[in-house]
């Protein structure tokens, strides 16, 4: 069985520059992969890279055991789905236009789109209410589920979220990353980047930390015993813990 | 003054047809085309042949325009526009400046410089408006320009092309990971651009006349009225359009035909200095 | 294989002597019998390099789309016909015809200022359009559509002057012109222009105040305008608003395109070219607009610097070795210590800044003393990079107090603050395209000595002196930090880490009271941070105020003397590295509250 999402020898940056340098990672259907790493280590490069918005030097990604070569609205086509870091909805379009924009390459299948529509406003009901309204008007937290329910329309396969959580209140945390865990139930495969460890460790299958370029360390979160891995990569080598 | 202010609209409306052109263009690849002036002008040369030549009816020479327009804007987009990706304004300026001189250089090598009358919608005559004689082609030209800005507008806010290419130009890579094709978009917009402008080149012809340099002075006076109205929005550039139209009709009427231009020019420093965004704007135009 | 020359011969060599050269054969020519048709085209080109020369000061150098040129022309033009059919004495017209130009064209880059691009690019092609309009204006002075005729042979200090006469006059003030202009460009002033075009951001923080630089762009751009303008009055006796027409103005941006926008001598090629080229293509004036068309698109698409800019490069790359000019390998071989650097302390107390409902610093304080090296970490959206900008004066605080060297500095604008004493870098370095590494640190003393417009034109002994103690300071700021063997390659060619430790060395150049540097390790392998390290140890320990901005802990604990956390706005440690790598808040920042409790947990077993 292939795995929904397949990165292998990923290298990527912008310019000369390599932030990624061979990584390797997958993740399965009906799983939460979250992928963690300091600030400049390259997780939003490797989602954008991932997701066909940059060109990999090196390296494939595969969906389902189908390489991916083309721009990203191709891969889009075949069931990837990206969920940027910044509420990178259509802020002057509609609640409801911007969830059509979201089913655009199914546009000409009717049902389709308003089934998607429903089940959109099913999972996120405050979304509803706000259907004809500017998406810009929204709050954070809308804007977040908004754009979550956006990328969900075309019934991806594959569905990568960067930072979520960013910018929001923790109650609007914790209902954001409810509606991410309740994905596993429909077997989509996700690939989730974060800063919030606690949050993110409590709804994630599979735990790897992205350092220097590359996988430093990869496990199911149960078997995720001592922080002293993550430490070290966020907080630098320890040397001793002093004592007076 | 009821013929001044319908000479003025009907100035107007063909500021506003090439700033709509301007607009479709802009909204969907953020790309400020200075050549769309010259599409209406390779139109009225067009429905000139198209007329005089080969004797079309009116219906056949607006779908010729159409074409010749929608091929020389692919052809700009393909060969000149596609290549400047990431080079900045500076390179945008400079090619769209040049395929501006180039489509004027080949209007006047193919027909020469001599302004020519075009054939179709001469001696309509005037009819009566409030005891004011009126210009029928004035009305008819005001007229082509609020469908055609009701129209796109309308087509560009309710169909998902439409749609897909506003959420585009408001942010190419979300629009992206949504499946639409950012390039194809800026192609269909070149075309479409083009084809509409041109297609408008019989009835607008008929009050201008062919003549090789008519581009120069409308791609200025379209950006005014767009800078007006607000870098893309349909009913700002119509609005726009009447706006410059009626204040050089005025102008002309009130202060002399010298002070026309003159008192446009005013009145974009004083828009762009004091209303960046225009009245329905929603983008300022970029500042770099 | 070509033998190469030595790239000092190449420097030393005074290519100017070409230009002179080609001056004095064109002065001679009349004398050896060449017809008055060729004498006249060489007028219509020198005139017409006048004119694209200037356009090269807005648009190839600052970067502005301001294509008003032919205005500036008719300017010049009818300012000088009008008062010549008044018997003035040419000496006087040609001066106010330049002074008349030289007002419009500030006037006229006033709204330049504030103006985006095409909004500038249109104001400046409506003007050229309303040149016919307001000449019909004021028929009294200027003929109106008819033009004005009458405009007299000229008369040079009371001499009259006849065809050779005037075309050598012509050939003169045109080389006048190149030759100040040129001056000019190769001037602090040019490179400052260069700076702006590639980013406003990076000019304001080396403290360039970009309104005066750009109106200076316009005003120097806009005096051989005028000149050309009041020369041409008196090339046929009669002027009218057809030769100023929007034709000419695509002419003169065409012939920059083509000799390159970013070049004086490319103006002369582009000149020529495109007053031949029509001539030679069937003779037929029909087919210029089409040559002007094809050569901008061409231009616009293939923009590579314009001929000029062709042959620099091949020049350079075919014929030209690398080898190292004398005092780079004198500084290669001596390596300089690092000298006293004047640091100032930093103080910030309670600073506040929100945007819309994000309160993105609720009240920071902290401090930052000379000699040390002072890290601001922590997670995205904690404010450090807000704390950062507010710093270098491109965000304004709401409340709280800023003081360097206890001198009150809040709210103080980017290039005030870099004349006192702040420097930054930025986390894509920003380096111009066009410059060499020396001359991109050099461009770091603009603001804090000053040369006046006039003296690097007319290169005056004290223009001299200052690109001498420029070019000494550059390369002695390059050797202490290691690079300054790549003192004259282009800035841009050199790899990331060096282009770091060329920011580095720039804001060294500007003699720091702070050095604000943000993420600078970012992009960098192990062995180009160590490097960069070493440089910013050297540089504190010398006395430099540096603060940090990081996310490289490793990076942080070897050089910081003192690691200030943020988190959501406010500092939640402050100590030395290793205290704070400990501390359960700064753990939990991080890692959440699992990791805390384990290091809780460790911190209490420890004891036994």
């Amino acid at each position: 069985m292939s795995a929904g999402l397949e990165i292998r020898n990923l290298v990527s940056g912008y310019g000369e520059l390599k932030i990624i340098r061979g990584l390797s990672l997958s993740c399965e259907p009906g799983q939460i992969t979250v992928l963690l790493g300091r600030n400049g280590a390259g997780k939003t490069t490797t989602l954008k890279t991932v997701a066909g918005l940059l060109p990999a030097k090196e390296g494939e990604v595969l969906v389902f055991g189908e390489k991916q070569t083309g721009t990203a609205p191709k891969r889009v086509a075949a069931g990837m789905a990206l969920v940027q870091e910044g509420k990178r909805i259509f802020r002057a379009r509609t609640v409801e236009d911007n969830l059509r924009l979201g089913a655009y390459l199914q546009r000409r299948q009717r049902g389709f789109v308003d089934e998607g529509i429903e089940s959109a406003y099913t999972r996120f009901p405050i979304l509803k209410g706000k259907r004809n309204q500017a998406a810009g008007l929204l709050s954070g937290g809308q804007q977040q589920m908004l754009s979550i329910a956006q990328a969900l329309m075309p019934k991806p396969k594959v569905l990568m979220l960067d930072e979520p959580s960013a910018g929001l209140a923790p109650a609007i945390v914790e209902e954001v990353f409810g509606s991410i865990s309740d994905l596993k139930a429909d077997g989509l495969c996700v690939l989730l980047v974060e800063q919030l460890i606690d949050n993110s460790l409590a709804i994630a299958d599979r735990v790897a930390v992205l350092d220097r370029g590359t996988i430093q360390l990869e496990s199911a979160v149960s078997e995720l015993a001592s922080w002293d891995v993550l430490r070290e990569i966020y907080l630098g080598a320890d040397v001793h813990v002093e004592k007076p | 003054m009821i013929t001044t202010l319908s000479a003025g609209l009907s100035i107007g409306a063909i500021y506003a047809i090439v700033a709509i052109g301007y607009n479709i263009v802009f909204v969907a690849s953020k790309v400020f085309n200075f050549a769309q002036a010259q599409f209406l002008m390779i139109g009225t040369f067009i429905a000139l042949d198209a007329g005089a030549r080969y004797g079309l009816p009116i219906p056949l020479a607006i779908l010729l325009c159409a074409i010749v327009g929608a091929v020389i804007g692919a052809l700009e987009e393909i060969l000149a526009i596609r290549r400047l990706a990431g080079k900045g304004e500076h390179n945008e300026l400079v090619t769209t400046v040049g395929v501006s001189t180039l489509m004027a250089g080949a209007a006047l090598v193919i027909w020469g410089p001599e302004p020519i009358r075009t054939p179709y919608l001469t001696g309509l005559g005037q009819i009566q408006v409030f005891g004011s004689a009126v210009g029928v082609i004035d009305l008819a030209i005001t007229a082509i320009a609020i469908l055609l800005a009701s129209g796109v507008a309308v087509v560009t806010r309710r169909s998902m092309i439409g749609l897909a290419s506003l959420a585009s130009s408001e942010d190419r890579d979300a629009a992206m990971l949504r499946g639409i094709d950012v390039k194809r978009m800026a192609l269909g917009a070149f075309v479409v651009a083009g084809a509409l402008v041109a297609a408008t080149a019989p009835f607008v012809g008929a009050k201008t006349y062919a003549t090789y340099h008519l581009g120069d002075g409308l791609a200025v006076k379209a950006f005014v009225a767009l800078a007006i109205g607000g870098f893309g929005s349909y009913l700002g550039a119509l609005i726009g359009g009447f706006i410059v139209g009626l204040l050089e009709m005025l102008g002309a009427r009130f202060l002399g035909s010298e002070w026309q231009d003159i008192s446009v020019f005013v009145l974009l420093l004083i828009v762009l200095l004091v209303l960046p965004k225009g009245l329905f704007g929603r983008t300022k135009e970029r500042v770099v | 294989m070509t033998v190469k020359m030595s790239y000092r011969k190449f420097v030393r060599t005074p290519f100017w002597i070409l230009p002179i050269a080609l001056a004095a054969v064109l002065l001679v020519l009349p004398f050896t019998g060449v017809s008055n048709g060729t004498l006249r085209i060489i007028v219509s080109i020198a005139l017409l390099s006048m004119l694209v020369v200037g356009l090269n000061m807005t648009f190839g150098y600052a970067g502005e789309l301001a294509l008003g040129q032919s205005a500036l022309y008719a300017v010049g033009a009818y300012f000088a016909g009008y008062l010549a059919i008044h018997q003035w004495d040419l000496s006087l017209t040609l001066i106010i015809g330049i002074i008349a130009a030289a007002a419009v064209g500030i006037i006229t880059g006033i709204p330049g200022i504030r103006l985006g691009s095409w909004s500038l690019a249109m104001v400046t092609f409506f003007l050229v359009l309303l040149v016919p309009k307001v000449a019909q204006l004021i028929p009294e002075i200027t003929g109106g559509a008819a033009g004005l005729s009458g405009i007299p042979l000229p008369v040079l200090f009371g001499q009259k002057l006849d065809s050779t006469g005037y075309y050598m006059l012509v050939i003169i003030v045109a080389a006048i012109f190149i030759a100040l202009l040129r001056n000019f460009v190769t001037s602090r002033h040019g490179a400052a222009l260069k700076v702006m075009r590639e980013s406003p951001v990076l000019a304001r923080s080396l403290g360039m105040a970009l309104p005066r630089l750009k109106l200076a762009a316009y005003m120097v751009g806009a005096l051989p305008a005028g000149a050309a303008g009041a020369l041409f009055a008196y090339q046929d006796g009669y002027i009218s608003p057809g030769s100023f027409a929007f034709t000419v103005a695509i002419a003169i941006l065409a012939s920059s395109i083509i000799g390159g926008s970013e070049s004086i001598y490319g103006a002369i090629f582009g000149a020529a070219i495109l007053t031949i080229g029509p001539l030679r293509t069937t003779g037929v004036q029909e087919y210029s607009l089409l040559l002007f068309g094809a050569l901008l698109v061409l231009g616009g698409i293939f923009f590579t610097g314009g001929l000029a800019g062709f042959l620099n490069k091949v020049i350079r790359s075919r014929f030209v070795d690398d080898e190292l000019l004398p005092d780079v390998e004198a500084a290669l071989g001596a390596p300089l210590p690092l000298e006293k650097v004047n640091g100032q302390d930093l103080e910030i107390t309670d600073l506040k800044k929100a945007f819309g409902g994000n309160q993105a610093l609720g009240g920071v304080s902290l401090s930052a003393k000379a000699g040390q090296v002072t890290a601001l970490i922590g997670p995205n959206g904690s404010g450090k990079t807000t704390l950062l900008n507010i710093v270098s004066g491109f965000y304004n605080p709401d409340s709280g107090v800023i003081k360097i060297g206890g001198n009150h500095v809040t709210g103080f604008k980017p290039h005030r603050l870099a004349v006192a004493g702040v420097s930054r870098t930025f986390q894509s370095p920003l380096v111009p395209k066009s410059m060499t590494v020396a001359e991109c640190v050099a461009s770091a003393r603009y603001a804090r000595r000053r040369t006046s417009i006039l003296a690097d034109m007319l290169y005056l002994p004290s223009a001299r002196r200052a690109r001498r103690e420029d070019r000494e300071e550059a390369i002695r700021l390059l050797s202490i930090l290691g690079i300054v063997e790549h003192a004259d390659r282009r800035a841009f060619d050199l790899s990331l880490g060096m282009r770091r430790i060329l920011e580095v060395a720039r804001a060294l150049a500007g003699d720091p009271a702070l050095i604000l540097l943000d993420e600078p390790a970012s992009g960098l392998d192990e062995s180009e941070v160590e490097t960069l390290s070493n440089v910013i140890r050297r540089v504190s320990a010398a006395g430099g105020t540096i603060v940090i901005v990081e996310h490289n802990f490793e990076m942080i604990m070897s050089i910081a003397d003192q690691v200030n956390v943020l988190h959501l706005g406010s500092i939640i440690a402050s100590g030395e590295p290793q205290s704070v790598r400990n501390d359960p808040d700064v753990v939990e920042s991080y890692l959440g509250k699992a990791a805390r409790e384990q290091l809780e947990r460790e911190l209490a077993g420890g004891d036994k």
